[in-house]
């Protein structure tokens, strides 16, 4: 099974940046409608990476740095938005329902050519 | 996976393709930064790498070089006049050197250290200042003739601030983008009475505009293609050695960037 090691900030301290920082594993995130989901394998340090927490209006808790980095499509879900005319916004349910019916009407149709 | 539609205003993104990620002020809150190994990013925050772009180009092409491209535009320096950084020694200064040379605009660059002149010189800086044995101001009035800097960026904050606005002309704008000398930045109000405005220039705000990111997508990646741009690759570690990378990252004159891989 995949695992996603990451670097995360557990603890932010502007006096020791370095410091609150551990290895873990992480989730493989799943591939949701219109995101790709991407296999890092590239990433630069810069001297500010750390510092994202001190913008005060950003959120709090843990987190992974790294505002860039190079890597390999891993996975590429197929938004249902891509085959509605642009402008048509739909829910998630919506869409859903929406994929539902369109194999509903495959399935009448496949039956229907064989009665 | 074969190619696949993805979404709205998108061509389409294979599996196995090489990929840029943007990080903005969207999903980077959100806590899953590019410091791990899988990411989901929405389809429109990815950029297909051409072939003429190398691994280590591409993985540092975004905050760097767009820092550099937009606060050099948006300072609207005309050809000629100069241009002032702090830092200058880094990896973000080398790059503004060679893009401002590009673009005919003069760049006075400070350094806290002598020995980096002759090299900064060599990659076309006009005027390198110390600031740890010259006085900036007065050497910016020197160099100018008295017209001060056309405006300035600053990767150091704290004290150097003060110089940095001291060092502008009248109604000039000073871009700090950094925090390199802490969270705090001393600006002299005899400065800002002469109307020299100091602000943040802050990439992750500028990156999450679509039609910026177009523009930068854009003449970023033939300012790198053409060589005008060179980004510069330092030491690369595993990325359970984060801790070995930020150390070398604080290093004093490390050299290139320091990556980390898996």
């Amino acid at each position: 099974m995949l695992s996603n090691r990451a670097v995360v900030v557990q603890r932010f301290d502007t006096e020791n940046l370095d410091a609150g920082l551990a290895l873990v594993t992480k989730l493989v995130p799943d591939a949701e409608p219109g995101h790709v989901v991407v296999h890092i394998t590239l990433r630069p340090v810069h001297p500010t990476d750390l510092n994202i927490k001190g913008y005060s209006t950003w959120t709090s808790g843990s987190f992974t740095p790294g505002p860039e980095g190079l890597g390999i499509v891993h996975e590429v879900v197929i938004s249902i938005m891509s085959f509605l005319p642009s402008g048509c916004k739909l829910g998630h349910s919506k869409g859903l329902a929406l994929v539902v019916a369109f194999f509903q009407l495959l399935l009448f149709s496949l039956l229907w050519n064989q009665s | 996976m074969a190619a696949a539609q993805v979404g709205e205003g998108v061509t389409g993104v294979v599996k196995g393709q090489r990929v840029v990620v943007f990080f903005t002020v969207e999903n980077l809150p959100n806590g899953e930064g590019s410091w791990q190994e899988y990411v989901s990013v929405r389809e429109d925050l990815i950029w297909v790498v051409p072939d003429s772009i190398s691994d280590e180009d591409a993985a540092q092409f975004v905050i760097i070089p767009w820092t550099v491209h937009g606060m050099l535009s948006d300072l609207q320096v005309p050809k000629g006049e100069y241009v002032l950084q702090t830092a200058a020694g880094s990896v973000l200064g080398r790059q503004f050197i060679q893009l401002a040379k590009h673009w005919g605009i003069k760049t006075i660059n400070v350094v806290r250290r002598a020995e980096q002149k002759d090299e900064l010189k060599a990659l076309g800086a006009d005027e390198v200042i110390c600031s740890t044995d010259e006085d900036v101001p007065a050497r910016v009035k020197e160099i100018t003739g008295g017209k001060l800097a056309y405006g300035a960026v600053d990767a150091v904050a704290g004290k150097l601030t003060k110089q940095v606005t001291a060092s502008v002309r009248d109604g000039g704008q000073v871009y700090i983008y950094g925090v390199l000398g802490g969270f705090d930045a001393i600006v002299g109000v005899g400065d800002l009475f002469r109307g020299v405005c100091v602000s943040a220039w802050f990439v992750y705000q500028e990156l999450s505009f679509p039609a910026r990111r177009r523009v930068f997508i854009d003449e970023v990646s033939k300012l790198i293609e053409d060589k005008i741009i060179v980004p510069t690759a330092g030491e690369t570690y595993e990325l359970a050695d984060f801790q070995l990378a930020l150390e070398k990252t604080g290093q004093v004159g490390r050299g290139g960037k320091v990556f980390l891989k898996n």
